[in-house]
């Protein structure tokens, strides 16, 4: 017969001990199975949170296509995409080489734009040339952004491409 | 995880990210994006959010705290001040008629019916010792079902902040074991199922 008539009491007022380590990571991964975070919902988070930042349009995709080439292997394809907001488009097309990373060839309807490319984790920026084409070479595979903005005298806001995946 | 080192505190993670964001680097938001949702879906659905509205939810507090990123004074505290935007968004959004009907789990709600089967959450789990903790786990008050879920996706050194967010008296968890935790081993010790786990 136990003598204290409050064994939860005790229990509650005891510091925390392996066994309570146990259950957490217990209830984490019970949680994780029955009801998991939805799989793209951080990258949606983040791209919603990106447009915010920049107070950016968000363009449309009008096209996008794989063109497999005359080989037509794995590692010798091209995917273009063409993105349009505001008036302004922007085609993208991805060179996989047999490495794992990618180059990008773009060009955007008009010649004063600047073009960031946003990759996980870091990013770079380029201006277009008078024929309105700009190039980022050695890009890693994964998703990634592109923010366009106009000359600073436009006063338009920066255009944001949705997320494409190399 | 599970350490008393300051850095390994999800809110030092979280206080850390913040920083760098403030400070110009956007590497440092998708660091905090990865580490802290887990922790904001527990909160959203353990307020009895459907599924597509803990996801809205969830989206604007991110949003909510890139719009308020300049006046959260203290970066050591943008974690307390993200689970506390969630929780009270939940609610609201909850109390608007946006809560899952009982046992509607996406990934389960087909699998069976019949009072006499075991629930599906039961067959989910492949694990026997997850099966029970779960069990007694969905016997709790629900304020400790809430405490715990959210408890189990940060560090110790976090608790009590976390249970200070969430509305919970002091005391509720860390540095001692606290009630909920204390309710889940008894259920547990008292069923003959239970082995203690050496």
């Amino acid at each position: 017969m136990n003598a204290n008539p409050e064994p939860e009491m005790t229990l509650a007022a005891a510091p925390l001990d392996a066994m309570d380590h146990h259950l957490l990571d217990a209830l984490r991964h019970i949680h994780q199975d029955l009801d998991p975070v939805p799989g793209d919902l951080v990258d949606r988070i983040k791209f919603a949170m990106t447009v915010a930042a920049l107070e950016a349009e968000v363009a449309e995709i009008v096209s996008s296509a794989t063109l497999e080439t005359v080989r037509g292997t794995d590692y010798d394809r091209a995917d273009t995409v063409t993105f349009a907001s505001d008036g302004l488009s922007v085609m993208v097309s991805i060179e996989h080489g047999a490495t794992t990373k990618a180059d990008i060839v773009g060009w955007v309807s008009e010649s004063d734009v600047e073009v960031e490319l946003r990759e996980r984790g870091r990013t770079r920026t380029t201006s277009v040339d008078a024929e309105g084409r700009f190039t980022f070479v050695g890009v890693e595979r994964g998703l990634v952004n592109f923010v366009l903005r106009r000359g600073s005298d436009s006063g338009t806001p920066p255009i944001i491409t949705p997320a494409i995946e190399l | 995880m599970h350490t008393d080192a300051g850095a390994d505190s999800l809110a030092v993670r979280a206080a850390n990210a913040f920083r760098s964001y403030r400070d110009g680097q956007p590497a440092g938001m998708a660091t905090l994006v990865d580490e802290v949702t887990p922790l904001l879906w527990a909160v959203a659905r353990q307020q009895g959010l459907a599924h597509q509205a803990a996801e809205d939810v969830v989206q604007n507090t991110w949003l909510k705290l890139v719009e308020h990123a300049s006046s959260i004074a203290d970066p050591q505290s943008v974690l307390k001040w993200l689970i506390t935007t969630t929780k009270r968004d939940a609610w609201s959004t909850g109390s608007r008629g946006h809560r899952e009907e009982p046992a509607t789990h996406a990934d389960v709600a087909d699998v069976e019916t019949d009072a006499k089967a075991p629930s599906p959450e039961l067959t989910v789990l492949a694990d026997a010792d997850d099966r029970l903790v779960w069990e007694h786990f969905r016997t709790l008050p629900a304020r400790c079902q809430t405490l715990l879920r959210a408890i189990a996706f940060a560090d110790k050194p976090d608790y009590a902040s976390v249970a200070q967010a969430l509305g919970m008296p002091v005391g509720s968890i860390g540095p001692t074991r606290g009630r909920c935790l204390a309710k889940l081993r008894l259920a547990l010790v008292a069923d003959p199922r239970w082995e203690m786990p050496s």
